[in-house]
């Protein structure tokens, strides 16, 4: 086995095992922040490392090349899409983005 | 089969919770799933490219990882307003 075999293999358990967090952390969580909290290890280690993966194994062909724009696209889209969803989940629950009357949110710098 | 065909599997396995997830949860928790699988999807369909040698349909997971990202947006807001 050569070392390109072992690091192509060591990303590949390093992404599916990201995944396999994310898939576990999804099933087992009921509290809807911390399931959108659990996209992010999938969406960042596993969709980097398996394109990583990729490249160490193609190089900077045709597949490697995509391999690097599929992660940035899934590393860039993953906070933007956690966030836009988080936003949704509260305005459905509190109709309202600002903090309601009785919730005691400091904001940012405010002393509590 | 090759060490892609076999993390091609391990990440079906992993489909398991997003999809379990998608069929009991609220709407919101529905699309979380929903973002979890589809990118669980992008990757697997770049991992099959590898297993059969076949790259220009990494393509595919190029386009689904773009229409992912728009998918999320147009949901979370449908959520946050009109649904």
């Amino acid at each position: 086995m050569s070392i390109n075999e072992i690091v192509v293999c060591v990303l590949l358990v390093v992404g599916v095992s990201g995944f396999a967090v994310t898939s576990i952390g999804l099933l087992l969580s009921d509290e809807l922040y911390d399931q959108i909290h659990f996209l992010a290890p999938g969406s960042l280690i596993g969709a980097v490392a398996i394109p990583a993966a990729v490249l160490v194994h193609d190089g900077f062909s045709q597949a490697g090349v995509k391999a690097i724009v599929i992660a940035i696209l899934l590393f860039v889209s993953n906070p933007v899409l956690s966030h836009t969803t988080a936003r949704a989940g509260r305005v459905r629950r509190k109709r309202q983005l600002a903090p309601a009357a009785d919730e005691d949110i400091p904001f940012a710098g405010e002393e509590k | 089969m090759n060490i892609w065909t076999v993390t091609a599997i391990a990440l079906l396995v992993c489909m398991v919770g997003p999809f379990l997830r998608c069929i009991r949860g609220d709407a919101v928790s529905r699309l979380v799933a929903l973002e979890a699988g589809s990118s669980i999807c992008v990757i697997i369909l770049l991992v099959l490219c590898e297993a059969y040698g076949r790259a220009p349909f990494v393509d595919l997971a190029l386009t689904l990882a773009i229409l992912t990202f728009g998918a999320g947006l147009v949901f979370a807001r449908f959520l946050e307003r009109w649904l």
